[in-house]
Order: C-alpha cells, then sequence, then structure tokens
C-alpha cells in the first residue's frame, strides 16, 4: 500500500518531538550554571564541552534513521523519496533553529562553524534516513536484523573514528568544526557522509520492494 | 674572458669581500657589558634592574629582549621573554626593570635590529649575584658598614626607576662626591612614596646633596647648618607636622623620621662619618623595611566576584518548553496540510528571531579579566596594578594585557612546562590559558599627581583634578576619620565644605562591600591611612575586548590615593 507523501503529521511526528526536546535538554544543560566566576571554576564538565552542538549531531542522526523507517513503512521510493526524506530532514533543522540561534550566544565568533555544523548535520542526517530506508527493505532482511544492522552502523560511524581520526566522526567533526579546523581538515569531515550519500543515493531509484504496513 | 672582463669580475670581488668582512668585523665588534641588579645583588621573585654598557653598538640596534627560563623538569618549565625599545641616556648605556624569577638559569640578554634580528647576545649567571631576602642599600661613601649584608652603590649605579629598588630593604644615603641627580631622586621619592624606607645622613654633606626633591622630602623645613660646641656640624630646621623625633643628642634632634607616602624618611642631622659603629647600630634600630604594595590577593578575590555573562537557563527551559507545545499543538493530532507546513515555518522562525533578540546582550566571554590599580599621589606619582585572568573558554584562549611596565607573572608551584609562557612586547604581555587557567600579572609604573587636594581650613579641602575623566566615589580620611565627598570631575579645581564625618570605623566608597572597598582595604595594608590626611577616590568600569579569537570582559577597578597637604 503506498500513501500521499508527507512532512510531518499525526503518525510521525515523534521523531520531530524527540529531536525537540532533547536537543533542548541539552542546550539547557550546556548553559553555565554560575553567576561569578568562581562558580565557573569549579563548573560542570558538561559546561566545558560543546554539550549541545554534540548531541544535537547524535539527534540529528538518529532523526534520519527513524525517518528512514518511517519512509520504508510507507513504501516510498525512488527520486520522490529522496525528496521527501530531504525535505523532512530540512524540518527537523528547522525545528532546532531557535536552539542553533541560542547556542550561537554560547560560542560567539563562531557563526561560521555553526552554519558548516547545521549543513554537516543536515547530510549526515539524510545519510542515516538513506540507509535507515535500504537496511529495513523488506524483501531483504528481517526487521530485527534490519534494526540491529543500522544502529551498530550508527555507532560505529559515530564512535569508532574518535580513537584515531575523530574528523571521519560526526561528534568529532562538530569539536574540530568549533576549534576552528583547517578548511582542508573540514573538507575531510564533510567528505565521508557526501560520498556514501552520493553512493546510497544511486542506489535510491532502485529502493523499493512493497511497504509493510 | 677578456682581461678586461677579468679585471672587472676580480674588482667585484674584491668590493664584495671588503663589504662582508667589514660586516664581520662590525659585529665582531658589537659587546656590551651587564650589570643584573642592585650593586649586582638580586632577590628572585622581585624585579631588577639590568643595565647594559654597549660598545661598538651598530646603528640597527633598536631593540632589547631578555628571555628567562624557569622551573625545572619537576616543577614545570616555563619562558618569559620581555622585549623593549633601547633607549639609551646621556651616558651611553641602558637601563630597564624586568622580574627576576630564578637563579638556576642564567638570563639571556639579546640586542635585535628593528627587524627582530639578533645582532649580540650574552648570557649572564645569576646564582653568584643571589640573596635571600631584601637587603640595605649604601649610597656614597661610610666610615664602617652600617649594617650586616648592606651593598654599597656609587651614585652613578643608582637606579633611576623606582621599581628598581624592589630587592632594597633600606636605602641609605651618606656621604658623595656630587650629590645625585634628579631623576635618580625622583626614582628614589617615588619608592618611598610606595612603601620604601631612605635613611639621609646631613650634617655639613647636606650641601653635596641638596636638591629641590630632597627638601621634599625631609622631615624638617628651611634646614639650616650649625655647628655644635664638639665640632660637629648638624643640620637643624622647623619640624614637619607629622615628623617625629627618634633619637636626641644634648637635647638637640639627631635622629627624626617623617613619613612620605605609603613610606618612611629617616633624617640624621649630622653626616655619616661623624658616627661611630655603636650609633649606626642605634639608627639601625629605628629603621622600618620597606613595605611593597601587594594587590594579588584582592585582584584575585575581585576575579573570583567578577559577574559573568551568559543566557538565562529559565529562558532555555522556557525556549524549550514553548518548542514542544508548538510542535505537539500543531502536527500531534493532525493530519499533514501544506499550511501545517507554513505554521511550523512561522512559528519556529519567530522563536528563532525571539532567541536572537534575548541572547544577543548575553553572549559568554572566553575570558575574563580584572585588573586592578592604586595610583598613589603626593608631589609625585605611582601606580601599582594587578591582572588577574581566568579562562573559561573550553578551548585554549589568547590573551593581551597592556601594562604600565613589563609585569611579574605570579607562578604556581608546579605548572605544566610551557603553559604559564609569557610574552611582553612593547607594553603588552601575551600569553595562552588553557581552559580554567588563572594567571596574575602585576606591574609598576610612574605618573605625574594627576590629583591634588590640600585641606584649606578645618572643614574645607580644595580639589584639582587633571584627569581626563569624572570619578564618581571619593572621600577625605582625616586621621582616621571619613569624610564623604562629591564626584571628582574631570579637570576642575573645587573646594568642598567637609559636613559631618561618617560613623566612627566606617569608611564608604562606592558599592557597600563592593570592589572599591576590598581594594582600598588592601592598600591600607600598606600605606598608613589612618594617619595624617588623604584623599581617596575611585571608579569601576566594565568593558568588553574582542581580540583575535578571545572575548574578554574587563572589569577595571582604580583606586586613587592622594596624600593632602595643609595650608
Amino acid at each position: 500500500m503506498t500513501r500521499s507523501y508527507v512532512l510531518i503529521d499525526r503518525e510521525s511526528w515523534r521523531p520531530f518531538f524527540n529531536l525537540v526536546f532533547l536537543c533542548g535538554v541539552a542546550l539547557v544543560l550546556s548553559i553555565p550554571g554560575a553567576r561569578v566566576v568562581r562558580d565557573l571554576a569549579s563548573a560542570s564538565f558538561l559546561s566545558r564541552l560543546p554539550t549541545f552542538f554534540c548531541a544535537y549531531a547524535v539527534f540529528m542522526g538518529l532523526l534520519g534513521l527513524a525517518l528512514g523507517t518511517t519512509s520504508a513503512e510507507r513504501g516510498e521510493r525512488g527520486a520522490r523519496m529522496l525528496l521527501w526524506l530531504t525535505l523532512r530532514v530540512l524540518l527537523g533543522q528547522l525545528l532546532c533553529l531557535p536552539y542553533l540561534v541560542f547556542s550561537r550566544a554560547l560560542f560567539p565568533g563562531r557563526e561560521g562553524a555553526v552554519v558548516l555544523i547545521f549543513v554537516l548535520t543536515t547530510l549526515v542526517s539524510l545519510l542515516c534516513a538513506m540507509l535507515s530506508r535500504l537496511v529495513e527493505q523488506p524483501l531483504r532482511w528481517g526487521s530485527s536484523t534490519g534494526f540491529v544492522a543500522k544502529y551498530v552502523f550508527f555507532l560505529c560511524y559515530y564512535a569508532i573514528p574518535l580513537a584515531g581520526m575523530p574528523l571521519l566522526s560526526p561528534l568529532g567533526a562538530v569539536r574540530s568544526l568549533l576549534d576552528g579546523v583547517a578548511p582542508l581538515h573540514a573538507l575531510l569531515a564533510f567528505a565521508v557522509p557526501t560520498a556514501l550519500l552520493a553512493v546510497l543515493a544511486l542506489l535510491a531509484p532502485r529502493l523499493g520492494g512493497e511497504a509493510r504496513v | 674572458m677578456t682581461r678586461r672582463r677579468r679585471r672587472i669580475l676580480l674588482a667585484v670581488s674584491l668590493a664584495l669581500a671588503g663589504l662582508v668582512a667589514g660586516h664581520a668585523a662590525v659585529r665582531a665588534a658589537t659587546t656590551f657589558e651587564v650589570v643584573v641588579g642592585l650593586g649586582g645583588h638580586v632577590v628572585p621573585g622581585r624585579l631588577a634592574p639590568i643595565r647594559l654598557t654597549l660598545t661598538g653598538l651598530p646603528g640597527d640596534a633598536a631593540r632589547l629582549r631578555v628571555l628567562q627560563d624557569v622551573g625545572n623538569a619537576w616543577r614545570g618549565e616555563t619562558t618569559m621573554s620581555f622585549e623593549v625599545p633601547l633607549v639609551l641616556s646621556d651616558a651611553g648605556d641602558c637601563e630597564e626593570v624586568f622580574p627576576l624569577y630564578d637563579v638556576a638559569l642564567p638570563l639571556r640578554i639579546e640586542l635585535l635590529s628593528a627587524n627582530g634580528r639578533v645582532l649580540a647576545q650574552k648570557e649572564v649567571e645569576l646564582r653568584s649575584k643571589k640573596e635571600d631576602e631584601p637587603f640595605p642599600v649604601g649610597v656614597g661613601a661610610f666610615p664602617t658598614p652600617f649594617a650586616d649584608g648592606s651593598v654599597l652603590l656609587s651614585p652613578a649605579e643608582l637606579p633611576r626607576d623606582w621599581s628598581a629598588y624592589a630587592a632594597a630593604e633600606s636605602v641609605w644615603i651618606g656621604r658623595t662626591r656630587e650629590g645625585l641627580d634628579a631623576d635618580r631622586w625622583d626614582a628614589l621619592a617615588r619608592w618611598v612614596l610606595s612603601g620604601g624606607t631612605l635613611v639621609v645622613f646631613t650634617g655639613g654633606d647636606f650641601f653635596l646633596l641638596d636638591a629641590p626633591r630632597l627638601r621634599d622630602l625631609l622631615p624638617i623645613e628651611n634646614p639650616i647648618l650649625t655647628e655644635r660646641e664638639d665640632g660637629t656640624r648638624a643640620l637643624t630646621g622647623d619640624l614637619r607636622g607629622d615628623a617625629a623625633v627618634l633619637l636626641s643628642k644634648e637635647g638637640v634632634p639627631w635622629l627624626i623620621a617623617g613619613r612620605y607616602g605609603g613610606g618612611s624618611v629617616l633624617f640624621v642631622s649630622t653626616e655619616a662619618f661623624s658616627l661611630d659603629r655603636e650609633e649606626f647600630a642605634e639608627i639601625r634600630g629605628h629603621v622600618p623595611p620597606a613595605r611593597a604594595l601587594s594587590l594579588v590577593e584582592a585582584t584575585s578575590d575581585l576575579l573570583d566576584r567578577q559577574p559573568i555573562d551568559h543566557p538565562d537557563a529559565w529562558a532555555a527551559v522556557l525556549l524549550v518548553g514553548l518548542a514542544v507545545i508548538a510542535l505537539l499543538s500543531l502536527v500531534a493530532r493532525r493530519e499533514w496540510r501544506p499550511s501545517m507546513g507554513l505554521a511550523l515555518l512561522g512559528v519556529f522562525g519567530l522563536l528563532a528571531l525571539s532567541s536572537h533578540l534575548y541572547t544577543a546582550s548575553r553572549v559568554v566571554n572566553d575570558l575574563y579579566h580584572t585588573e586592578t590599580r592604586v595610583s598613589v599621589y603626593g608631589s609625585l606619582g605611582i601606580s601599582v596594578s594587578c591582572s588577574a585572568l581566568f579562562s573559561s573558554s573550553w578551548q585554549p584562549a589568547e590573551a593581551e594585557v597592556r601594562l604600565d611596565s613589563a609585569p611579574f607573572e605570579l607562578l604556581p608551584r608546579s605548572f605544566e612546562s610551557g603553559s604559564c609562557d609569557l610574552s611582553y612586547v612593547d607594553g603588552t604581555a601575551q600569553m595562552k590559558l588553557a581552559p580554567g587557567d588563572r594567571r596574575f600579572l602585576t606591574a609598576l609604573g610612574a605618573a605625574s599627581a594627576v590629583l591634588q587636594a590640600r585641606l584649606t581650613g578645618d572643614a574645607e579641602v580644595h580639589l584639582a583634578s587633571r584627569l581626563p575623566r569624572r570619578i564618581p566615589d571619593a572621600l577625605l580620611l582625616v586621621d582616621g576619620e571619613a569624610f564623604l565627598l562629591p564626584a571628582l570631575e574631570p579637570r576642575e579645581e573645587a573646594t568642598v565644605y567637609l559636613g559631618s564625618p561618617l560613623p566612627s570605623g566606617r569608611v564608604h566608597l562606592g558599592v557597600e562591600g563592593g570592589p572599591l572597598e576590598r581594594l582600598l582595604a588592601a592598600a591600607a595594608r600598606t600605606l598608613p591611612l589612618d594617619q595624617g590626611a588623604w584623599l581617596i577616590a575611585g571608579e569601576v568600569t566594565e568593558m568588553r575586548r574582542v581580540g583575535d579569537g578571545a572575548r574578554t570582559k574587563v572589569r577595571q577597578v582604580s583606586l586613587y590615593v592622594v596624600e593632602v597637604g595643609r595650608d
């Protein structure tokens, strides 16, 4: 059964809600709970890290995984699927926009990095969505195997590069971009999701099969 | 190759060789002698004068750099670099004052060209010059060593910068052939103003020493030379208001102490060569050691209390709440319609705009900088400043601090190698702070007396300000009693009626318990503000500086302490 393409509705709002709520919590945690310098000296570990941006990168990836699953359930396919996944990822970004603007005050002078993080998380979220859509192909794998496979990929993609080449992980890339990494290194951060996304986009027209719902 | 060409080639080669040889000869001839410390003695952890006598100075010599490696493998190692323009005195020497941290490693002194090329360099060994404590300094000739561990200097060896006397416990002026020049008297006067102790032997030697600044320093006015029955000559005069006779001989004052700013001047009415060892010992018993005004503790406390800027967490909670409510109310129980997309765009766009407007004035800073400054004015002026920095950034932050002179940095007992490196170039100290780092820099400066006050009656004070800005908080202390004064207007003279004093024991300046009162308490530990009359004024300013990659919030707390004259 194929449904009409929708951006968000009563059946697909939860991933967006999770994104808005959890990124909001991260934003609140990233604000230093201090009034004077003395309080800062003993401030929490979280206030010394780009907590919000790391959480934002993680939850945008998770949003992508959820959007891919929904797309598979709805039997979306082809270039149109690609377009609507992109629109949904951009909707997620719109919902996070107030937080991004707010967090700018926590990282003054790094507006360029915030824009780059916005672009990077869009690519990563889209990549996760495409990958999720691929592994949730009902004709190829069972549902539980697909679920495990995509989250294992997600964990590996986010965690393993941190040990050796942090720039290849979205988390490491976010930190490096805020640190003011050199342009060539910044390109490396974008290269992995762009390349993987290009490969998956080529596969997109062949994705499809019967929807499970 | 023709003969003509060979000749040309040979001529050019010879000319080049001559140039190179000449250049090398000039370089080889550039030498300099260095004297570090007062008479070659230094106390680690204090400022020390460095005097260079240069010979064969190349024309492009423009700068002086002093490098000092501090610490060791266990404590951590750091490098302090100070670079200043090369300024030669009329005598052809160069005198600068730099902090001296450690004597374990030699001091490296480099002569640089304007573009930073090293023209000549020298290493100075410091171990043999080390003193553990400040020591008495004698100037000129004395019949006998006047104190244990004293160091004798000729007048020409005396520094011309008051901060160079940091290693002196007291300065004793004996017999000098030609007295001291005005610069050296001013340097000594400024040092006494800051808390130093000066002992001056006069008698028949007074007219060798006599200078306007000396007369300003002495605790007597209208000095007259008299001869006693035993043939010794003594200088007598009218005691100044706060002068105290400490010792007398046959009813004639022999040792008189007077206060000059934060320090003391001890006046001996006879020449040094008329005294024996016992009499010197008697004088020594009345000489208080010099005190240095330290603002580090107060500045550290004020830095701790410096308010920080950041968006309020409750504002973030409100934003999250509004975003969640908007999302739920717009989509949770609705079918998709394009108008829903427009509504989301409108609502979240509005929330983003609100975020922007709210956070515009609540941007966090990378560095917090509290700068305290106490300016003490008599007929001359000095300033003592302390800059405390804290890095709240989560990544290393570059800091720049403008200072009056080469700063002394308070180093922790142990540090990571390189973490306390400091580079001072032309009045600006540059350093890098790791997240959570604190740094303290102190600097001393000289100033002209831009604030003056004079009691013109029992209840009136005449104030004269040459400061370019208004000083909002001021009070007058007369023998420990405090009188509130109106703000000091820029470049204005005014006579103010004193009114009633504040309740006993209360000294109110600015916000109660605020930065000015804390700084005043620190100054009062060195300056005798409970004796005599003092004008105290102060201001607190806050500003933001955005440098190359670091956003700094600066709070300046300035206190002016003016010794008040009486008509």
